[in-house]
């Protein structure tokens, strides 16, 4: 997605009438990412409206227009990093004994769910299980980048997403 | 493994590109959030926009108009409603004055001697002895009846208060309360 330069020069200056547009244009999809880090819809709404003001009261650090999408981006999962901080508890064991009385999820099955049902199940998930579950699957970050930014270790990551991809299991085969 | 690669396959096609329509009042949160004293200006502008719009708007002066007279017609019917008729016949003996005056003095001591008293109405008597004061208020008053000059009556009797009494000092007071009375004076004689 590319904003017209003078939208982004007007938020330099800290027009009101830049910020709009800017927000207007990447507002619906940084709330679609607030939505899959939070655990409500309120709490998405925060984490929405604290990342876009850090956006732009950091604009002025964005060293390449080129690069804002990915900047924007950034500063809200770390914003909803953040706002999870003192809730994100890691298990650190890894345990690799599956629960298997489980049989396969299908690609078709999951396709009978709604947006809105995929997202409460992502949401229904313990914090640290849904933030790497988000980083890894969904954001591309790799275990060591997600150990960086959560502070923990990369197996930790493995493990958490192991685990939430358990969880996940477990929900899908009580409704499917 | 065929169930890991499901979830993530299909969790990562479902939300790659997903853009759910934003709060409504968020970006006026965030506007908030990084121009707090603008926003504060706004608000204050606001208020003075809606108050001359309502203030200059046509279509509320039918509003207004009714309004306005609906309370005109509450102020004039409770003032009305809380005032009073005094009205009687003025006797020379066991006979009707013919023509006269009838004076109401308002009187604003609570008891004797009745010193602070202020002349408020005088209205004729007529032919048949009748008098009345219209549009009084609660309170105590004194009648006096002056017959009228040249007569019979004015040689034989002297004018007088209720209830025959010719001077205010020892006058009775009538008190208005709730009612409309009625009050026959008897003139005094010579």
């Amino acid at each position: 997605m590319t904003v017209p330069a003078e939208v982004l020069d007007q938020c330099l200056l800290n027009e009101p009438r830049g910020q709009e547009a800017l927000y207007k244009a990447y507002s619906a999809r940084m709330y679609g990412i607030c939505l899959r880090y939070a655990g409500n819809r309120m709490e998405a709404e925060d984490i929405l409206q604290e990342g876009f003001i850090k956006v732009f009261k950091n604009l002025s650090h964005l060293h390449s227009r080129e690069a804002l999408d990915a900047w924007i981006r950034r500063i809200m999962v770390n914003t909803a990093i953040n706002y999870y901080t003192k809730q994100l508890k890691f298990q650190n064991e890894v345990s690799l004994k599956y629960d298997s009385s489980d049989a396969t999820i299908q690609e078709d099955a999951l396709s009978k769910l709604s947006y809105n049902e995929l997202l409460r199940i992502l949401q229904g998930l313990p914090t640290g299980y849904r933030t790497v579950f988000n980083l890894y699957v969904i954001d591309g970050y790799s275990h060591r980048e997600i150990g960086e930014m959560l502070g923990i270790a990369e197996n930790t990551s493995k493990s958490q997403l192991w685990r939430a991809k358990a969880s996940m299991k477990k929900i899908l085969r009580r409704i499917l | 493994m065929q169930e890991k690669d499901t979830i993530e396959d299909y969790y990562r096609k479902a939300f790659t590109g997903f853009e759910p329509p934003p709060p409504e009042q968020a970006w006026e949160k965030i506007r908030v959030g990084i121009h707090p004293l603008e926003a504060k200006k706004g608000r204050l502008s606001g208020l003075r926009k809606n108050f001359a719009g309502f203030s200059h708007s046509r279509n509320l002066y039918p509003l207004l108009a009714a309004a306005a007279m609906v309370l005109l017609f509450i102020m004039i019917w409770f003032s009305y409603s809380h005032k009073h008729n005094i009205r009687g016949h003025a006797y020379a003996g066991e006979v009707r004055i013919c023509k006269g005056t009838a004076y109401l003095f308002k009187v604003y001591d609570k008891v004797k001697p009745y010193d602070t008293v202020l002349l408020l109405q005088s209205v004729p008597v007529d032919g048949n002895g009748y008098y009345q004061f219209n549009g009084i208020d609660h309170g105590n008053y004194f009648i006096r009846i002056n017959p009228l000059p040249g007569t019979d009556v004015t040689r034989n009797f002297i004018p007088s208060f209720y209830d025959q009494d010719a001077a205010s000092s020892e006058a009775n007071v009538i008190k208005i309360e709730s009612e409309d009375p009625t009050v026959d004076i008897h003139l005094l004689p010579k």
